[in-house]
């Protein structure tokens, strides 16, 4: 795989041409797929060789700015380009969402006002201990399983279900302490 | 204690809302800089220290658009990676942002390594001494010039102070004689 290794990014950083025309060839497909997974379901698929020009605009910019700062100890290339493509296709479709669209063309449900939730969750900060926090943000915000809680913060499936368990025991407690604070 | 909240109202009310100590800052998560981008994947890789992997995880409750990239990034690192390829045009218009006129990469070798490790390095150093030179110089001129003065000076001095005592001694010898 061509600009993988050290030395060929250094080369591509040093503005050889053909370790650039490389590293395109070499890299384009991760970043064309990381760019079709987010914008196929969102119907924009037509948009896809744009955003990956974009992205390729975006690592040459500020004399490769974003190539230098990668560090193959920290992370694979392939891996850093993914996130960068992401967020580049997660940016093109915030653009797109911008309201474009009349008053008139939004259905009446869109428009309602919702019924007040009065019971919305603030959880303190510290309450939780931050990867306490993340359990709960990936399995009720994010709706995940468990199982790909675990595989995204790097733990067994277990260790997610107890950090889950103390979370809420904590939550249980936080909660009925005020709830007595209140009424006192 | 009385737990008059159980299990359930606590879930429920997890799932209709979640908000964890302050705001949280959805849409000002990106553009990404490199820093975040190379923690974001290293997280992914499983290559960060506990201490590394700690903090991208209170960042990632702090920018919830952090979270986004990171689930969307960890989408695509599991897709099937034998997906449709993008065009040659696409490669064209890529490989194009970077001109054949740019400098071939730096020549290998010793001279490559003694430009790379001494002279790259010392360039400000020798520019800021180039510099503080030439006002040493600019300052040398100076003084020769106040220094030149003086000498004229002097010298008109003493060449007046000569036609003086000229006028004198010619006087004095009218006198004698």
């Amino acid at each position: 795989m061509g600009a993988g290794s050290d030395r060929e990014l250094a080369d591509l950083l040093g503005g050889d041409k053909a370790a650039w025309d490389a590293f395109v060839r070499a890299q384009a497909p991760v970043i064309f797929a990381a760019v079709r997974r987010r914008l196929l379901p969102a119907g924009r698929d037509a948009d896809c060789e744009d955003v990956v020009q974009e992205v390729f605009v975006k690592l040459c910019r500020g004399d490769f700015r974003l190539l230098r700062a990668f560090d193959p100890a920290k992370a694979k290339l392939s891996t850093y380009l993914t996130v960068i493509a992401s967020s580049s296709a997660i940016d093109h479709l915030r653009r797109l969402k911008a309201p474009t669209e009349t008053l008139e063309a939004q259905p009446e449900g869109t428009l309602a006002v919702p019924p007040q939730e009065p019971s919305f969750l603030t959880i303190p900060e510290g309450l939780l201990s931050p990867r306490q926090a993340l359990v709960i943000e990936l399995l009720y915000r994010q709706d995940l399983l468990p199982g790909e809680a675990a595989e995204i913060i790097g733990v067994d499936p277990q260790t997610v279900r107890s950090m889950h368990h103390k979370a809420l025991t904590k939550l249980r407690k936080h909660f009925a302490e005020n709830s007595h604070d209140g009424e006192g | 204690m009385t737990n008059d909240i159980d299990d359930d109202s606590v879930t429920r009310a997890l799932r209709r809302g979640l908000s964890i100590g302050p705001a949280r800052a959805d849409a000002a998560a990106l553009p990404l800089e490199g820093a975040q981008a190379l923690a974001l994947a290293g997280y992914l890789d499983g290559s960060l220290t506990p201490a590394e992997r700690s903090a991208v995880e209170a960042e990632l409750l702090l920018a919830g658009g952090h979270l986004e990239l990171l689930l969307a990034s960890r989408d695509a690192l599991a897709a099937d990676p034998a997906g449709p390829l993008p065009s040659a045009a696409v490669l064209q218009r890529a490989q194009a942002l970077i001109p054949n006129i740019r400098p071939a990469a730096r020549r290998r070798g010793v001279a490559g390594w003694l430009r790379d490790s001494f002279a790259r390095p010392l360039r400000p150093a020798l520019g800021a001494a180039a510099l503080a030179l030439y006002g040493l110089f600019c300052l040398q001129v100076f003084d020769w010039g106040l220094a030149g003065g003086e000498i004229l000076t002097a010298a008109t001095a003493t060449a007046a102070d000569t036609a003086s005592a000229e006028t004198v001694f010619a006087l004095a010898l009218d006198d004698l004689m």
